[in-house]
């Protein structure tokens, strides 16, 4: 019975992991790895494991294809003159920004697994540069701000639409904003569906970059008390310009999400942690491009699961979920153990109040809080 | 590895512009693992070498035709095949290799273990287990996982079915996957659980 159970899992894996599987096998294998944890966890180091590759060794091929090109001429079928096309090549390769891009989404998505869960290990580390606000017309723009607690919903002319997180202030110019002006500004999180028009794209401004998109549906998480900025893209695709790279752009790609890091003091400590994979160090910044977090295998994104009055969180620090819980229970939360803030937690919750949420995870992690109005301390 | 739409790039830009910078990318790209699939059947490395530099030739002189090629990728690796084929019967005298025949090593993953989520004795355990695979198993994990095909494609490749393909492949992640176990079992460390 166990056995049998376990060759149907290898077998399901196999196919998971070469995206040869079908909805309702994944729905089995779902259901059979709650049912044996430890090949769940194997799963998850395959999945690594899998996005892995062995070293390319360029300059062997690049060497290589010297050697064929100069084949080729002495056959004819190339003719000497073009030699310089033959080192054009070469240096194309070397230098071509959207070929190095392209290498570096690749090692990127390679790290996605270990990327995200350090990726939350940043995420509360306090800010303390000041935050320059995008530029915004200062006389006709229109602000829409949400306190800790709420979060709200709104249409814009051209038939965007944008949900607003907890905390977070979205501007625009009221009077220009249309069909011929699409760009906001945005601090905190928000989710955007933009209605498509080739012509005029949507720009989003944030303290560190710019995204432009032409119809599309992702996330923006830029809070100015959290270390990271993050795009999550659902569907579509955009462009994302650092405000300290203005000539790179990076591209991501439906179910990408992309994460800046922004401030040099956090590399050594990158540099520390066993479980960070290609990070790409640029000045000023580290950006990554990760997959989105997907829980449970069903539709559910942790990184939008906002939008649909869900706090999710899948394996997250104890300080990244107290920073979520913060802005969605309008509370403030003070973790006093330095080992806790690293505990990784999962959890999911809609119509929950904060204690019965704390409540619920202390099931899986050990720790005691209390709650004195909206100060919530907690302690080993 | 290049996306699918990269390679259709370059395929239109070979077939209609006689793109040489195209035509480059392409053999960098592809170069490698051809070769090493080539050496598979051939076991020879000059010999391997060999064959990928015809294939390649032909593709530039055939180059009008290349838009008529649905599955470039593919037609790269069967292309590399026949020419492999050729080879077999010219210098040994022989038509086929079969599966159990063939031999590789597939290339170990040896990142750098302070940047992996895995432990480095776990990487080692990976790849013993790998290299232990029979060479069916191994040549067939070796193309799906480094070379990106998929099943229909290596079993038009190979001659085999997709069945054969999804029956190797559960054989060898659960090689894998036990010798993952294998480390966990004796750390015991029980996985986060979902609420």
């Amino acid at each position: 019975m166990v056995n049998n159970d376990l060759d149907r899992i290898w077998e399901l894996m196999s196919r998971k992991l070469t995206n040869e599987i079908l909805f309702a096998e994944l729905e089995e294998l779902e259901a059979l790895l709650k049912l044996h944890p430890l090949e769940a966890y194997s799963l998850e180091i395959m999945e690594d494991f899998w996005q892995s590759h062995p070293a390319e060794n360029r300059q062997y091929s690049e060497y290589k294809y010297k050697q064929f090109f100069l084949r080729m001429q002495n056959e004819g079928l190339i003719s000497k003159n073009t030699e310089d096309d033959h080192e054009q090549l070469i240096s194309s390769v070397d230098n071509k920004k959207g070929f190095i891009l392209r290498n570096i989404r690749k090692s990127i998505i390679a790290g996605s697994i270990a990327v995200l869960s350090i990726a939350a290990v940043f995420i509360f580390l306090l800010n303390t540069n000041s935050i320059n606000t995008a530029e915004i017309a200062p006389n006709k723009a229109s602000e829409i701000t949400t306190k800790n607690g709420s979060k709200t919903y709104l249409v814009l002319a051209d038939g965007t639409k944008v949900w607003l997180n907890a905390g977070s202030k979205l501007s625009y110019d009221a009077d220009k904003y249309g069909d011929h002006f699409r760009e906001v500004s945005l601090i905190g999180e928000a989710f955007f569906d933009v209605t498509k028009n080739p012509e005029k794209p949507f720009i989003i401004h944030t303290s560190n970059m710019d995204i432009k998109v032409l119809g599309t549906a992702f996330n923006v998480r830029c809070y100015p008390n959290e270390k990271k900025t993050e795009t999550s893209l659902v569907r579509g695709r955009i462009e994302v310009t650092l405000k300290n790279r203005p000539s790179e752009k990076i591209y991501l790609k439906p179910n990408e999400k992309l994460t800046l890091i922004n401030d040099n003091i956090v590399a050594p400590a990158i540099a520390n942690n066993k479980k960070v994979k290609n990070l790409i160090e640029i000045p000023d910044a580290l950006v990554t491009i990760g997959h989105l977090t997907h829980l449970n295998l069903d539709s559910t994104i942790v990184e939008t699961s906002w939008v649909e009055n869900k706090l999710e969180f899948r394996s997250e620090a104890f300080e990244d979920v107290a920073s979520k819980m913060e802005k969605w229970y309008a509370v403030k939360i003070y973790i006093m153990d330095e080992n806790l803030k690293k505990e990784h937690l999962t959890g999911s919750f809609e119509t929950e109040t904060v204690e019965q949420a704390l409540s619920a995870l202390q099931y899986t992690t050990k720790f005691k809080f209390t709650i004195n109005k909206n100060a919530i301390t907690i302690t080993k | 590895m290049l996306a699918i739409e990269e390679i259709k790039d370059l395929q239109k830009r070979i077939a209609v512009a006689d793109d040489q910078n195209a035509f480059g990318q392409l053999y960098v790209a592809f170069m490698p693992k051809l070769f090493q699939f080539a050496q598979s059947i051939i076991k020879s490395k000059e010999l391997a070498e060999e064959i990928v530099s015809d294939v390649f030739l032909k593709i530039w002189q055939n180059r009008a035709n290349l838009s008529n090629i649905d599955n470039f990728r593919l037609y790269l690796y069967i292309s590399t095949k026949n020419t492999a084929f050729n080879y077999l019967s010219r210098h040994f005298r022989r038509e086929v290799v079969s599966l159990d025949e063939m031999s590789l090593s597939l290339s170990s993953i040896s990142y750098n273990p302070e940047q992996m989520l895995i432990t480095s004795e776990v990487i080692n355990r990976i790849n013993n287990a790998i290299a232990m695979l029979p060479p069916r198993c191994k040549v067939i994990f070796k193309l799906v996982k480094e070379d990106g095909l998929k099943y229909n494609e290596i079993a038009d490749l190979l001659n085999i079915s997709v069945k054969t393909i999804d029956s190797q492949m559960a054989i060898a992640v659960k090689k894998i996957g036990n010798a993952i176990n294998f480390d966990l079992k004796k750390e015991v460390k029980p996985p986060p659980r979902d609420l």
